[in-house]
This record gives structure tokens, C-alpha cells and sequence, in this order.
């Protein structure tokens, strides 16, 4: 009997360690719970029972209206107590225990058979600290940064002294050169009247806010331009941000989280593609002004969350009213459509065509005939057509209120320098129409046209030069990409740095080559960058024609 | 041990603060359930797209942020010097079931000291030195250039800045970008991308976190302020490679700021750089608050602690707080700016600083470097600390939990509670200071501070005058909560800070009651003043008076306090308000005539 009393133990006590990975947490409570409850229910009958059994008349077992029970349990202690035909010791003493060493034998043998192989958890013994300190050692980082040898180095900025008109002075260099790399569309930067109301607000403010908005860094010329930027796109609201590349990536991840769908346009510039990076949304791309691509790339959006039954996302589809690493721009009419249709959101980095395009100014958008509240998300530089520094969003108030808690390059930044919120004010002020409808800033808005047209026209037709867009658009961002590709993009590249050094000292023009940051996710073919500006005159323009004629002339042959 | 690991709620604080948050969102839940029943058809229906907020940030924002939006976003009409104006508003809409509270100014405004901008050296307002050339930079090179750095957007302050920036901070180089927050998420993006990992300190700037998430680097955070978890970190890092492919890391970058806006700590810049050197990581130092306002000569945490410059790879910092102007810099070896100058977007694409606020640096600069000819900028970077130091003293020796160290101009005063935040904002307003709050999300929950920034261009009076009035309210909000084991840490700070910049005799007798009484002077060994050095006039005796002046001065000093005191508080009973409030002397600065009257100022002062 003691041999067998043994196996037992040993058999459960070995089972929780076999099973009790296995053994889900709820059966282990039950088990708990079976295990305190029969014990104490048993207990309480035999006390009963016994209590019973003492007291020999009926009556004191009606003190505990159990005697029925009580008598039932007698009878049943009796079959069941020592001495009973069901107690295991009438079972083991009539030959029982072979039953259940029958069983154990048989529990034994299926264990025999299993396979005894088992993956240890922790198959390898952890590091020893002088196994990491070995590990420490032998590590060698990469540097920093990668060498710069062998890369195609870019030629040194041209530092600017002066400013005279569409000229400016460089350093190392006497004579006055024209200036077409600055996107000083309305000559906002350096117009007189602008520059003295900076100046006293310098004076008045001085330069730095120093303060993000929400800790006292709210001035009211902040809260007067916000003003009159709403007033001027007719919305609810508008916000502004301190920086241009911070403003879009910053209300892109303000719009869309891991849950939410971002479609853009793959030729996107780099705030867009950070912005939708730092967001975490799933991102598609749709090529470049194709609305067939776009129309597809929602589709499968569209079948992928009615076929998984997600719930409803934000969705956003982001483009650029004047793409400004290439100079066209997006076909809003359509894009709108199909955002209508599909309940996307859509979001228009207006930045090179605000102050530019549309009858009173307002962009892309309005070109396109696009009325104000029909693009929920409107956002654009400051430093192109007014002429200042930092970004603006806007749109209704909900929108706007929301970027307030959530853009993170408004919350957590500086505010702007009063004098470039003074700056921006004038030019708003400048576009405003009056009664009769006209404005100065309209005026200077066709003058501009005038320009871009006279630029488009006559420098379609520089041999060797390819002009991105042709000569009918009213984009004032050219971008003349070589007609012959070498097939090398950084053979292209150097061409470019050649004809732009040789219209430099050649033709007195200062031109811009693009450069794109090995973080681009595209970099588009190299490109010479011209700003059409109203300060650029008639001669001027004929002068940028003529250097760059010679300049692609004497580069290219030679 | 870092400050904020001294600090624990005490209980009945933290219960009362769950008390009040639960209440709040109670009955927001039912307002909005009775806004519902009132106005079944003002609430927005389907219109097919998602909603712009979720339901629960729609609802904090409403009906917990609406309650209170009027302690943020305080419009000013002036420059943020040590007075500012703080326009009067007024709620013209309140939260309602759909809409959030809407908050207005109304005209007028009051004057109120200033203890929440960043401008430590008060080069905020009107600057005989710096203004009138910011000025001719803008006179000669417009408002803006309109165009990125690489095309026309660098101007010869451009140039002239980054040399100097380079040979302030000693390195080899340096590139200045627009904005402090695109410094950082443009940069760390350009320095390590996929294979590289970060290890961050917990409580880094927003601006850190945007950059390492748009690097897509794996990122690890670490201890505030702890180099030795930083070290397991890393050990454990480079001992077990990338996750699941456990190839090497590419590299390690280590990103620590300088001074935590929200604790006004320091880093430990000579622990943690040590730890970075011998596991071969590399160390980016973000001194956004410390330029300026830490070190003896306002070089930052390296000089504050005595770490060479050269040892930090990439010291990062903004010209926003100290030098009053906007936008940031990357310093370090040539062959980093290097790299930075054709890869970083910022410098690609963005906008290039305005030459006005290049120029404002580039002035300030020299004012700190001593190259306008005076001894102004040493001046104010004492007067900054002893500020600093006298206001910090006196906040924990009335019993308030101030976190953060000596020196540093940023200390929060822990109130654990929402209410008693907002409580204390608004009536230290109403009493005409301007102070920030921060409560969660931006700190946790339980964790919720106010916050002071000193400046230099503080007077004693003003601050005696702040520390006076906040006394009230203080008590009004029952915000001395005297936590020992703060109090006996930061006392341990204060020797250990003076035993190294002041030598050990006056260690000795460091204690934070001694500052806050003034029996010890700091600055008596360099400076008899106590006026603010803002506009260079006015800077009392000068350098090294002799001991007899210094005592004699310490006791006028001493002696004067009481009886300023005394006459307040008589003031007050009257009804008068403060009579040593310097905010009746003070006049509006008003603008100069014309450009050329600054041209020729400076000119001839030069």
C-alpha cells in the first residue's frame, strides 16, 4: 500500500509541473476554489452528523432543520465511512490496487512513448558582464557622418551684401548681379513701406517673441494677422506657425495617426513626405497628376476597410497648388471631384501660388475656381509672395482650433518675430480689395503674370534646355531641366553647377540649381530654378535669356 | 538623483486632485447628455467623414481644457522684457455639447511682471547695441531673403553669425537654421536614419522626438538624468544588436538637453558624456535653455560643467530664449556641418533666417563675448544668476517644492494638483504676475507645476515685490508642501554648486535660508549690484569693491528689506496696491523717431 500511496503523490505532483503551462488560469481558480469549498461543506456535514449522532433524540436535530439531511447522511457514512463497502480501504483490501496500478503502468508507458525532447526557454545563458564588456569593445560605430569623398560637392553659396531692386551685391564681386533665385514674387521683401512699419515694430517689440503661443509669446500682432488672414481666405480661422518647412509637417501629423490614410502626390517636397513620416498613417502615392492612379489607389483603400469592417478613418489626400520642385501644378478641379466623391479630406500647400495665382490672390485653389470651405485644409509659406518668414494654415474652426492643441511646430515653438507677423499684415493688406474691387496688390499680381509669361515665352526655346511645364503656365517656379540627359544624375548635376557658375560671372545673373537632401524620397532630375518677381524688368529679363542662351552654349559643347 | 525624484504627492493631495478631475469629467458627461436632450439636432450628423478629434479628445478638450483655457495663450501687447502688458479678455463663447469655449481680448490691458518668457539675458525689448543694427539689416538686406540657403538665402550676417556662433561655443563650425524646433527635426533626421538607435533622455522636447521619428532610428529612452542607466542601456544595446536581426547597430546617438524646460535641470553633461565616450556613442546636447544662460561667460552646460566642447559631437541650441531673436544652430566638427549643409532639409529647403533676427543674435553675441566694448554682457549673465539663485532660494525656504538647480533660470513649483494650478495662475494674475502653467498632458497627471523663467533684466525690487505677492496666494492655494528630501538634495546642490564656482570656505556656509536672507551674496566678490543691467546704465559700484563697501552694502541691503516689506503690506491694507512696485515708474518704451536716428546711435557710439 505504501508503494502505491507513493506513486500517487508522485504522479500528481508531478502533473502541474507537465500541464500547468498548459492549464489556462480559470481551471486553476476553479480547482482553488472546488478545493476550499468541499472541505468545508464535507466538514460541516460531518460535524452535523456527529452532532446528531450524540444527541440521541429526534428533537435537537429539528434545532437544525437539517435532520432529513442528516439522516440521509448517516445512512450515506455509513456505506461511505471506514468500514464501509465504498471507503477506498474496502476497495484497496479487495484487490483494487491493481486497477490503479494497472492504471499508473499504463500512465507510464504513454509517457514513455512521448517525445522527451523540449525546447528549453532559455537555450542559452544570458551574456556575462564580461562578455558584454568584450561585445562593448569590439563594436566600432559607423562615423557620424559619411564621408563626403567621392560625392559631387556643391559650389559655395554666394554671399549677399546688398540689395538694389531685382539686384543684389555679392561678396567678391564689384558689379551688381540680377537676382532670379528669390521666390520675392510681390517684392514684399524689400518693399519701403513694409520695411519702416518692420522697423518700428523692432523698435516697439523688439525681434524675438521670446516665447512659445501659449506661454506668453502670443503677441497681438500675431492675433491681427491671424485675423486678417481668415478675413482674406474668407474662413472661420487661420493659424500660423514660425518656419515654412515646419508648418505642413506639423499639421499633417495633427490630421492622422497610425489608424488614418494619407494619399499624396509622389512629387510632394520634403515637408509633406515628413510630415506623413512623423504622422505613422498608412501612406500611398499616387503618380505624379495622374487622377486615374489617384481614383485607384482610394479604390483599393476603399475595398480594403469594408472588406476588414474597419471602422471609419480620416483620410487625407495632400497636394501641392504649385509644386515647387517642379513648377506645375495640380489639377485641383479633378482632385476636388474625386475627394467629394470619396469623403476624403483634401490639403493644399498653397505656398508658391498664394499671392500669386486666383483674382484676388488666394491661389490654386481659386484658379481652379475652388470657393473657400470647399478645401477643409489650406496651408502656405510666408516667405514666398509676402515676403516674411513662417507658414500659415487655414480653415474652419474646428480645424484650426484643433492644430492649436495637436500641431506640434505651434505648441511646442517659438512664436514668430512680431516684425515678420507685421510684414505679413502689410502684404494681406496690399491684396485687399476695395469697393470698385481692385487693389494694388492686383495690380502687382498682373504685373507678375506679365513677367512669368515674358520668362516662360523666351526661355522655352534655350537650345539644350528643357523648360519643365511649358510656356502657357502662370507659374512663376521654372525649372529648366536639361533636354539631353547624360543618363548620370550626378553628371547632370555638375552641368547644372557649370552653367549656373558661367551665368554668374558671365552674365551677371544669379541663378539657382536645385539640391535635393539624400532624405527625399525623390529626388527629381537636376534643374536650374528660376523666379519670375515683378522687379524684374523687361531688360532684366533679357539679359537672364541671353547669359543662359551663351551659358548652355559654351557648357554643353565644350 | 535628479530633483524630480525627491518629489511624492503627498496623499490627501493626490486624492483631492482625482477628486476634482473626476468631478470635472462627471459633469461634463451629463452637460453634454443635457445639451443632447436640449439640442437633438445641433449635434453634428453623418456627413460621411471621420471626425477631427476623437470622442474622448474631443470631450477633454471641451469640457475639461474649456474650463480653464483661459491660463494659456495669453495674448501680450508689448515686448516680452521683464514687464509685459497682458491684454484683458473675455469668454464670448462657452463650451457647449459641440463647440469648444471661445476666448477674446476685449481692449485695454494690464502691466504684470514677467516670470514666464525665456529671455534670460533680457535682450528682449529695445537694445541700445542690438536694436539699431538688427534694424540696419533689415534697412540693407531686406525682410526676408525669400529663398533657401543654398540658392540666395545666404547674406553676409549669415556668414558672420555662423563664424561667431562657432567661436563662442569653440568648434570647429556651425550652420544656423530659422526655427529652433525645425533645428532639431531636421538635423537628427540627417545624422542617423534606419540601423542607428537613439537613446534619449525621458523627458526631451517635443522637437527631439518629431526629428527621431521622421529619422526612423530605433529609439530608446532612458532615466532622466541618469547616466547609469544610460550606461546599462547601452551596454545592453550594443551587447544584443538590432531587434530581431540582431545585426550591430550603425551607431549610437545620445540626446540630452542642457537645461529640461520643464524642470529647469541641468544635465549631467560630464556623467553622461564620459558614459557616451567609452561605449563609443555619439552625444548630441540640445541647449535651447542653457545657451546663454548657464557657465560663467553664458557658454552653456559644457562651461557650466567644465566639459570640453569638443567632446560633445553636435551641440544644438536656440537663438530664441537668451538672445531674443528666433531660430537655432548646429555646432560641432567641420566635417558634420559639412554634412549637414548638403543633406539637412532645413538647409535645403526651408526659408533662411530673416537677416534681422541674424543680426539680433550676432549683436547679442557680441555683447556676451564682451565686443561691443563693455562689460555689459558679463553683467547680465551675473545678474541672471544671481537672480535665479536668490528667487530660487526664497520660493524653498517658503516651503514651496521648487524642482530644478542653481544657476539655471527655469524653476517649476510643484502644486500635484489641476485646481490648485489653475487656482494659483489666475490669481497671480489677478495680482499681476505673469506665470505659466503646465498640466497634463504635457506632465503627468499628478505632476502638475508652474512655472517661473527669470531674466536678468529683473530687478531685486521686482522680484522681491513677486515673491511678496505670490507669499498670498501661496497660501490661498496651499501650495507649501515642504518636502524634506527635496529640500535637504537641493541644499546638498547649493554646496556643491558653490564649493565649485565660489571655493569651499564660502561652501561652508551655503545654505539655502543664508541666500534667501541674503546673509550670502553670491555675487559680492564679482559685483556690488543689485539693478538690473538691462540698457547698460545703472550698474552700481563695479567690479571688486573692497570688503568695507561690501558689508556695509550687505547690511543696507538687509536692513532695507523689513522696512520694504513693512510698507507694502501697510499699502495693501489701504488698498493701494504695492508701494514699492516699480511697475509705476516704469514708463513704455517707446520707438525711436526714425532708423536713422538708431544708424547714427550706433555709429557713433562705435
Amino acid at each position: 500500500n505504501t508503494l502505491h500511496v507513493f506513486a500517487h503523490i508522485h504522479v500528481i505532483s508531478s502533473s502541474p509541473s507537465g500541464i500547468g503551462s498548459s492549464m489556462s488560469r480559470h481551471r486553476v481558480v476553479a480547482g482553488l476554489a472546488l478545493a476550499i469549498v468541499v472541505p468545508l461543506v464535507s466538514a460541516y456535514l460531518v460535524a452535523n452528523a456527529s452532532a446528531a449522532a450524540l444527541s440521541d433524540n429526534e428533537q435537537s436535530l429539528n434545532f437544525f432543520s437539517l435532520s432529513g439531511i442528516a439522516n440521509a447522511f448517516r445512512a450515506f457514512w455509513d456505506i461511505v465511512g471506514p468500514g464501509g463497502k465504498l471507503h477506498p480501504a474496502y476497495f484497496l483490501e479487495h484487490k483494487g490496487h491493481l486497477l490503479i496500478e494497472g492504471a499508473l503502468i499504463l500512465v507510464i508507458v504513454y509517457l514513455a512513448l512521448q517525445h522527451s525532447f523540449k525546447v528549453r526557454r532559455h537555450a542559452e545563458e544570458p551574456l556575462t558582464e564580461k562578455e558584454i564588456d568584450q561585445l562593448c569593445k569590439e563594436w566600432s560605430p559607423e562615423p557620424l557622418v559619411p564621408s563626403t569623398a567621392g560625392e559631387l560637392a556643391p559650389p559655395e553659396s554666394h554671399v549677399i551684401t546688398g540689395l538694389e531692386g531685382p539686384y543684389v551685391y555679392l561678396k567678391g564681386r564689384k558689379e551688381k548681379v540680377i537676382n532670379v533665385a528669390s521666390s520675392n514674387y510681390l517684392n514684399m521683401a524689400n518693399n519701403k513701406e513694409n520695411k519702416i512699419e518692420s522697423i518700428e515694430t523692432v523698435n516697439t517689440y523688439g525681434v524675438g517673441s521670446c516665447g512659445p503661443r501659449g506661454f506668453y509669446g502670443t503677441i497681438d500682432k500675431h492675433l491681427d494677422l491671424e485675423k486678417e488672414l481668415a478675413d482674406f481666405y474668407d474662413t472661420e480661422a487661420a493659424i500660423i506657425y514660425s518656419y515654412d518647412v515646419a508648418t505642413i509637417a506639423s499639421i499633417i501629423p495633427a490630421f492622422a495617426n497610425r489608424k488614418d490614410i494619407i494619399i499624396y502626390d509622389e512629387c510632394c517636397s520634403y515637408p509633406i513626405q515628413t510630415g506623413c513620416t512623423v504622422s505613422r498613417a498608412r501612406v500611398a502615392l499616387f503618380k505624379h497628376n495622374d487622377m486615374d492612379d489617384l481614383t485607384r489607389i482610394i479604390e483599393n483603400f476603399e475595398a480594403e476597410e469594408k472588406a476588414k469592417n474597419k471602422p471609419l478613418c480620416r483620410k487625407l489626400i495632400v497636394v501641392e497648388g504649385i509644386y515647387s520642385n517642379y513648377g506645375d501644378m495640380a489639377q485641383l478641379k479633378s482632385i476636388w471631384e474625386i475627394k467629394d466623391k470619396y469623403k476624403y479630406r483634401l490639403m493644399v500647400d498653397e505656398s508658391h501660388a498664394f499671392g500669386v495665382l486666383g483674382a484676388t490672390g488666394r491661389g490654386a485653389c481659386e484658379h481652379f475656381g475652388l470657393k473657400p470651405g470647399q478645401v477643409e485644409i489650406i496651408a502656405a509659406s510666408m516667405s514666398h509672395a509676402m515676403g516674411s518668414v513662417g507658414g500659415f494654415c487655414v480653415g474652419d474652426r474646428d480645424i484650426v482650433e484643433h492644430q492649436r492643441l495637436s500641431g506640434s511646430g505651434y505648441c511646442f515653438s517659438a512664436s514668430l518675430p512680431p516684425y515678420l507677423a507685421v510684414a505679413s499684415s502689410h502684404m494681406l493688406r496690399l491684396l485687399r480689395p476695395d469697393k470698385s474691387g481692385n487693389s494694388p496688390g492686383k495690380e502687382l499680381m498682373a504685373l507678375l503674370q506679365k513677367r512669368v509669361r515674358a520668362l516662360r515665352d523666351q526661355l522655352k526655346g534655350i537650345p539644350g534646355l528643357k523648360l519643365f511645364g511649358g510656356a502657357a503656365l502662370p507659374s512663376p517656379v521654372l525649372h529648366m531641366h536639361l533636354a539631353k540627359s547624360s543618363g548620370d544624375a550626378v553628371e547632370d548635376q555638375e552641368t547644372m553647377y557649370r552653367i549656373a557658375d558661367h551665368v554668374l560671372v558671365n552674365g551677371g545673373v544669379l541663378v539657382g540649381v536645385s539640391q535635393y537632401s539624400k532624405l527625399d524620397i525623390r529626388r527629381p532630375p537636376p534643374s536650374l530654378v528660376i523666379y519670375a518677381t515683378v522687379a524684374l524688368g523687361e531688360k532684366e529679363i533679357l539679359t537672364v535669356v541671353g547669359a543662359l542662351r551663351k551659358a548652355v552654349r559654351d557648357v554643353i559643347k565644350a | 538623483m535628479s530633483s524630480g525624484d525627491t518629489i511624492a504627492p503627498p496623499f490627501f493631495s493626490i486624492l483631492s486632485a482625482l477628486f476634482i478631475l473626476s468631478a470635472a469629467s462627471i459633469f461634463g458627461k451629463i452637460r453634454d447628455v443635457i445639451y443632447f436632450l436640449l439640442h437633438p439636432f445641433k449635434v453634428k450628423g453623418e456627413t460621411g467623414y471621420a471626425p477631427i478629434r476623437d470622442p474622448t479628445e474631443d470631450f477633454y478638450m471641451r469640457r475639461m481644457y474649456g474650463r480653464i483655457v483661459d491660463c494659456w495663450n495669453r495674448p501680450i501687447c508689448s515686448a516680452p522684457t521683464a514687464w509685459v502688458d497682458v491684454m484683458k479678455r473675455e469668454r464670448v463663447r462657452d463650451t457647449t455639447g459641440v463647440d469648444t469655449a471661445h476666448i477674446v481680448p476685449i481692449g485695454g490691458h494690464t502691466r504684470c511682471l514677467n516670470l514666464s518668457s525665456y529671455n534670460y539675458l533680457g535682450f528682449a525689448a529695445f537694445d541700445p547695441y542690438c536694436t539699431p543694427r538688427a534694424v540696419l539689416a533689415i534697412e540693407n538686406l531686406g525682410i526676408s531673403s525669400c529663398s533657401p540657403r543654398v540658392h540666395a538665402g545666404t547674406t553676409s550676417v549669415h556668414v558672420e553669425l555662423e563664424e561667431l556662433v562657432a567661436r563662442f561655443l569653440g568648434v570647429d563650425d556651425a550652420i544656423t537654421y530659422g526655427m529652433g524646433f525645425a533645428t532639431n527635426s531636421s538635423t537628427i533626421p540627417a545624422l542617423v536614419g534606419k540601423g542607428c538607435l537613439v537613446i534619449s533622455d525621458a523627458l526631451n522636447h517635443s522637437s527631439i522626438v518629431a526629428g527621431i521619428r521622421a529619422s526612423g532610428a530605433k529609439v530608446k529612452v532612458f532615466r532622466h538624468n541618469d547616466a547609469d542607466h544610460l550606461e546599462k542601456l547601452l551596454r545592453l544595446a550594443i551587447a544584443e544588436g538590432q531587434p530581431r536581426s540582431h545585426r550591430p547597430w550603425k551607431k549610437i546617438l545620445v540626446i540630452v538637453e542642457g537645461v529640461y524646460s520643464m524642470e529647469g535641470e541641468t544635465c549631467r553633461l560630464k556623467e553622461v558624456v564620459e558614459v557616451a565616450k567609452k561605449y563609443k556613442a555619439y552625444t548630441y546636447l540640445d541647449e535651447a535653455h542653457s545657451i546663454g544662460a548657464l557657465g560663467p561667460t553664458g557658454r552653456g552646460c559644457c562651461e557650466h560643467w567644465g566639459v570640453d566642447p569638443r567632446d560633445v559631437d553636435i551641440m544644438m541650441g536656440t537663438f530664441t530664449k537668451s538672445f531674443g531673436s528666433c531660430g537655432g544652430y548646429i555646432a560641432g566638427k567641420r566635417e558634420v556641418v559639412e554634412h549637414l549643409r548638403r543633406h539637412s532639409p532645413a538647409h535645403l529647403y526651408a526659408c533662411s533666417m530673416a537677416p534681422g533676427c541674424v543680426e539680433q543674435v550676432t549683436s547679442a553675441l557680441h555683447v556676451m563675448m564682451g565686443m561691443d566694448g563693455t562689460d555689459r554682457g558679463k553683467q547680465k549673465i551675473d545678474q541672471l544668476h544671481d537672480n535665479a539663485n536668490y528667487v530660487r532660494s526664497r520660493l524653498l525656504a517658503m516651503g514651496l517644492d521648487v524642482l530644478g538647480s542653481w544657476d539655471s533660470p527655469v524653476m517649476p513649483i510643484m502644486t500635484y494638483n489641476a485646481a490648485k494650478m489653475v487656482a494659483f495662475s489666475r490669481l497671480t494674475l489677478a495680482r499681476k504676475l505673469a506665470m505659466v502653467i503646465v498640466g497634463f498632458p504635457a506632465t503627468p497627471v499628478l505632476l502638475t507645476r508652474t512655472r517661473i523663467c527669470i531674466s536678468a533684466s529683473h530687478t531685486r525690487e521686482d522680484l522681491d515685490w513677486a515673491i511678496e505677492q505670490m507669499e498670498e496666494v501661496v497660501d490661498l492655494c496651499m501650495l507649501r508642501y515642504r518636502t524634506k528630501a527635496l529640500y535637504q538634495l537641493v541644499e546638498s546642490e547649493l554646496k556643491d554648486h558653490v564649493k565649485r564656482h565660489f571655493g569651499p570656505e564660502i561652501a561652508e556656509r551655503a545654505t539655502i535660508k543664508a541666500l534667501a536672507t541674503g546673509e550670502l551674496d553670491l555675487r559680492k566678490s564679482k559685483d556690488l549690484s543689485t539693478k538690473a543691467v538691462e540698457g547698460g546704465v545703472g550698474v552700481g559700484i563695479g567690479i571688486g569693491g573692497n570688503a568695507q563697501q561690501q558689508q556695509q552694502h550687505q547690511t543696507q541691503s538687509t536692513s532695507a528689506k523689513p522696512k520694504r516689506a513693512a510698507a507694502n503690506s501697510k499699502a495693501q491694507l489701504e488698498g493701494k496696491g504695492p508701494a514699492a512696485s516699480p511697475r509705476n515708474g516704469e514708463t513704455h518704451r517707446k520707438p525711436l523717431a526714425s532708423v536713422q536716428a538708431h544708424a547714427k546711435a550706433f555709429v557713433v557710439s562705435k
